[in-house]
């Protein structure tokens, strides 16, 4: 570590607390947090809309305006999806698996709780471990190839094997299936068009938003419609709902060791270009789900709401490595940022992460503040959100509905996405009719792309000799730590 | 208060001038040092393109046509990339020469043809407008359904606010230093290049480039984006690829990384270019070494003609088919004068993007001509694509 790396720390955060520099980033939380809850809209959008806004501005305000947006939008997409089972952003896909049946339990407040909790020490974790390991990550990132994409890959694949519950048949099913509709649109190596249907829609494939919404959120809607219950939480009285915030608080402590190993796969994997909060958040779900001796993972467990809200909110410290330091996009929102920091003439690579360090700490202690304070936001509404729930479901369904719709409509602004959606909508509402885990279709759906694409450029670069696949000492590790983690549950859960 | 404000300011000097901070003018960045905002360009015989007047170059009232309209900017990407950068840099400009309201809207798919679609679909009333990657719709077809769009027919041309200009880069890890290098490596083996995906303009150029060299290239396509190919590149993945100037110029540290050839009918003015050599036109390598690319030097010459008739059309403000001539001519000229403001040449090159703005009537007139210059690049590409297949 370079010896200024804490002055420069220093430097930043004082940056950010003074006036008026701190409305910046309070004002950039605001706005995330509005956004975040509107599902389809996703931060990349607001931060893509905010750029007219900061033309003339100082650079410095800036960086405080987009690290807020980059670090608003997070929890706040949980709230939706453990309410409501609509995911507010992709990656609270993952959220909703057990936050919502906690709902369903009355068990929000606590869900929403652990959610906030698990966030914002997630992002401190993320934070720490971006100042910690910037001198050594940034040697390691580029090194990063298509192997090792696709050994990570294969890990979050065969976590799905874990997560299915009840008949195997059915989960692996369901897991082809997802890996099926990722390989629709058009070849990522030979752009040959695939399962296309001749149209310019399905060209890129499935998007991962109307996907989500429709499977999770208008199944929901079928699903509440077609059954007899009166309210989510099948409670009329909010006094009459389970659990509590300290609950949830103290939940994400009790299982320190699920959130510290989350809160690592969500730095590791933030930092690798190209893989995400989605990714994050599956891969620390499906180790969590591969830990889970009880089997009650799925079912409503605080833990599926702990790792991969941890994990989501890690990544954005270390997705930030990438950006700053190699100028190479982690996420959509880091892409947007890049492309304001260009038009604001800051520069990323060496000289940003040396001189230009506490310009570098000002965004992320902006980020670092808005995760904060959304969190802290969060939990201080946990309880009127809570009141959600013991809504009689009559009065609930077409605000889903609309919810849903419009944030299929919203993401694009392609009216196909809402017949997606609707197309999901009733295959989610099937699948789970019929005990088919909607955790391993999106699981596959999320991953399938990423192994596919890898698999096929390391047999390419192993084709022409330009990697050895069995020297990197990378391929042997992540290998090694594959067979750890997976084989031990395979001979766990082997019927006897 | 004081002693932190003075802080502040001496922080923010620094970091800005050490980012390349041209807000604060201490150092000019990679790109800095191009041409004004309005330049005439270098004749190109294969696009017949020739500077021109401006129809109302940054002074004089612009006639009224759309006065505080709402215009609905359509881009055909994802927020953060080129196309979406040039058009929110132009955005306050034109808001401003043509007294309107801009709402950018990003639609992306199908690299760019959703958006497109929906520019070409619109009511050709001026108030949906939008940005086009110009080379694509040269020749490119769509690989669904075998058609592709037609720039005079399908939209109104009414600015190109910059040409595509690639460059031919090798690795660190290889022993190629100059073309000569590649060439002679190819005589021993197989060069292997990387790139993003068969559909993009940076493997059409390559693969046309590398056609006339004569170098046997095998591709490894599929890396997500331009600045993973670059990675891919430093890891030593591949031996060359082709790249954006704009990408060479924003991807920090890029030691090792060997500009071989400027993929483009003139030389680029960027300082950290001086010794590489240009393709096509005049003192270009096709002129000064015609031994280098085979015997058939009248095929070379068409083969490079067309691949810098190609990257010319690059990136072009477009409007729907059809558009009423006296409403076309107000808004060309609304767009053409923001594009001259010296603000927007500022601009643009603070955020390290390159500008050559040609009137959209220029462009109108020459796709014709263009069509045919670009024609020999298709079989070369198609060749290269079955290659990778």
């Amino acid at each position: 570590m370079t010896p200024s790396i804490l002055p420069a720390a220093w430097q930043g955060l004082t940056l950010v607390f003074s006036w008026p520099n701190i409305l910046y980033p309070v004002a950039g939380t605001l706005a995330a947090m509005v956004v975040a809850l509107m599902p389809g809209l996703s931060g990349a959008a607001l931060m893509a809309l905010a750029i007219p806004l900061t033309f003339g501005w100082d650079p410095l305000h800036v960086m405080l305006l987009y690290g807020a947006f980059l670090g608003g939008a997070t929890f706040m997409g949980s709230v939706t999806a453990i309410l409501l089972n609509i995911p507010g952003t992709a990656p609270n896909a993952a959220t909703l698996i057990d936050g919502y049946p906690m709902a369903r339990q009355g068990l929000a407040r606590t869900a929403l709780a652990a959610s906030a909790t698990a966030s914002a020490l997630g992002s401190t974790f993320g934070v720490i471990v971006l100042i910690a390991l910037v001198p050594v990550v940034i040697r390691i990132l580029p090194t990063i190839a298509p192997p090792e994409y696709l050994l990570l890959a294969l890990w979050g694949l065969l976590a799905i094997g874990t997560i299915v519950r009840g008949s195997v048949a059915k989960g692996l099913a369901a897991a082809g299936l997802g890996l099926m509709v990722s390989f629709i649109g058009l070849d990522l190596r030979t752009a040959a068009p695939r399962f296309t249907l001749g149209t310019l829609y399905l060209q890129d494939g499935f998007d991962l938003v109307p996907v989500f919404l429709g499977i999770f959120a208008l199944a929901e809607v079928l699903d509440l419609s077609a059954s007899r219950r009166a309210t989510i939480s099948g409670r009329t009285r909010v006094d009459e709902l389970g659990g509590s915030a300290i609950d949830g608080i103290a939940a994400v402590f009790r299982n320190s060791g699920l959130f510290l190993k989350s809160s690592v796969i969500g730095s590791v994997v933030g930092m690798i270009p190209g893989l995400g909060g989605t990714v994050a958040a599956f891969i620390a779900y499906g180790e969590a789900a591969r830990t889970d001796r009880a089997g009650t993972l799925g079912t409503g467990d605080i833990r599926g709401v702990i790792a991969p809200e941890a994990a989501n909110d890690a990544k954005d410290g270390g997705s930030l490595l990438p950006t700053l330091a190699l100028g190479i996009p982690a996420s959509a929102g880091t892409a947007v940022l890049l492309g304001v920091m260009a038009l604001h003439g800051i520069r990323p690579g060496r000289e940003l992460l040396e001189e230009g360090l506490p310009l570098t700490f000002a965004l992320i202690w902006a980020l670092f503040l808005s995760n904060w304070l959304t969190s802290v936001a969060g939990l201080s509404v946990v309880r009127p959100l809570s009141r959600l729930t013991v809504v009689r479901t009559g009065r609930l369904i077409p605000p889903i509905m609309i919810l849903a719709t419009l944030g299929a409509l919203a993401f694009r602004g392609r009216t196909e996405d809402v017949w997606v959606a609707m197309l999901f909508g009733v295959l989610g509402y099937l699948m789970k009719k019929h005990d088919w885990s909607r955790v391993a279709f999106v699981m596959a759906l999320v991953l399938g792309p990423l192994f596919e694409l890898n698999l096929q450029l390391t047999l390419d670069l192993v084709r022409l000799d330009r990697i050895d696949f069995w020297a990197r000492p990378s391929v042997l590790a992540l290998l090694a730590l594959i067979a750890l983690t997976t084989i031990p549950t395979w001979v766990r859960r082997r019927p006897s | 208060m004081a002693d932190e404000r003075i802080g502040r300011r001496e922080l923010l000097a620094r970091g800005a001038a050490i980012l390349g901070g041209l807000a604060l003018g201490s150092r000019p960045g990679p790109l800095r040092g191009y041409g004004p905002a309005y330049r005439g360009r270098v004749p190109s015989p294969g696009t017949g393109l020739v500077p021109t007047g401006v129809p109302n170059p940054g002074g004089g009232p612009v006639p009224a046509c759309l006065e505080r309209a709402r215009i609905r900017w359509i881009v055909g990407w994802t927020p953060g990339g080129g196309f979406d950068t040039y058009s929110r840099l132009a955005q306050p400009f034109i808001e401003r020469s043509l007294d309107v309201r801009i709402a950018i809207d990003n639609v992306p798919g199908a690299g760019g043809l959703v958006g497109a679609m929906a520019i070409s679909r619109a009511r050709p009333d001026g108030r949906t407008l939008g940005i086009l990657n110009g080379s694509g719709f040269l020749w490119n077809r769509n690989p669904e359904t075998g058609a592709s769009s037609d720039l005079l027919s399908d939209f109104t041309v009414l600015a190109r606010v910059a040409a595509r200009q690639q460059l031919l880069v090798a690795g660190p890890e290889t022993v190629i230093g100059t073309v000569h290098d590649l060439v002679a490596l190819a005589r021993r083996r197989t060069v292997v290049a990387g790139i993003t995906g068969p559909d993009s303009s940076n493997f059409a150029s390559l693969a046309a480039v590398t056609d006339l060299l004569g170098v046997p290239t095998e591709f490894v396509a599929g890396y997500p984006g331009s600045r993973e190919v670059v990675l891919g590149l430093l890891r030593g993945d591949f031996d060359i690829t082709s790249l954006d100037i704009e990408t060479f110029g924003s991807v920090p540290d890029l030691e090792g990384v060997h500009p071989l050839l400027q993929i483009t009918p003139e030389r680029s003015p960027d300082p950290r270019l001086p010794a590489v050599p240009h393709l096509a036109g005049p003192g270009g390598l096709i002129a000064g070494e015609p031994e280098l690319f085979g015997d058939d030097h009248a095929r070379a010459r068409a083969l490079a003609e067309a691949i810098a008739a190609y990257l010319e059309f690059g990136r072009l403000f477009a409007g729907p088919g059809d558009m009423d001539p006296a409403l076309r001519d107000c808004v060309e000229r609304g767009i053409l004068a923001a594009l001259s403001e010296p603000g927007f040449a500022d601009a643009a090159r603070r955020a390290g993007r390159s500008i050559d703005v040609v009137p959209g009537v220029e462009i109108r007139r020459t796709i014709p001509a263009a069509r045919e210059a670009v024609r020999p690049i298709a079989p070369v590409v198609a060749a290269a694509v079955r290659g990778i297949r």
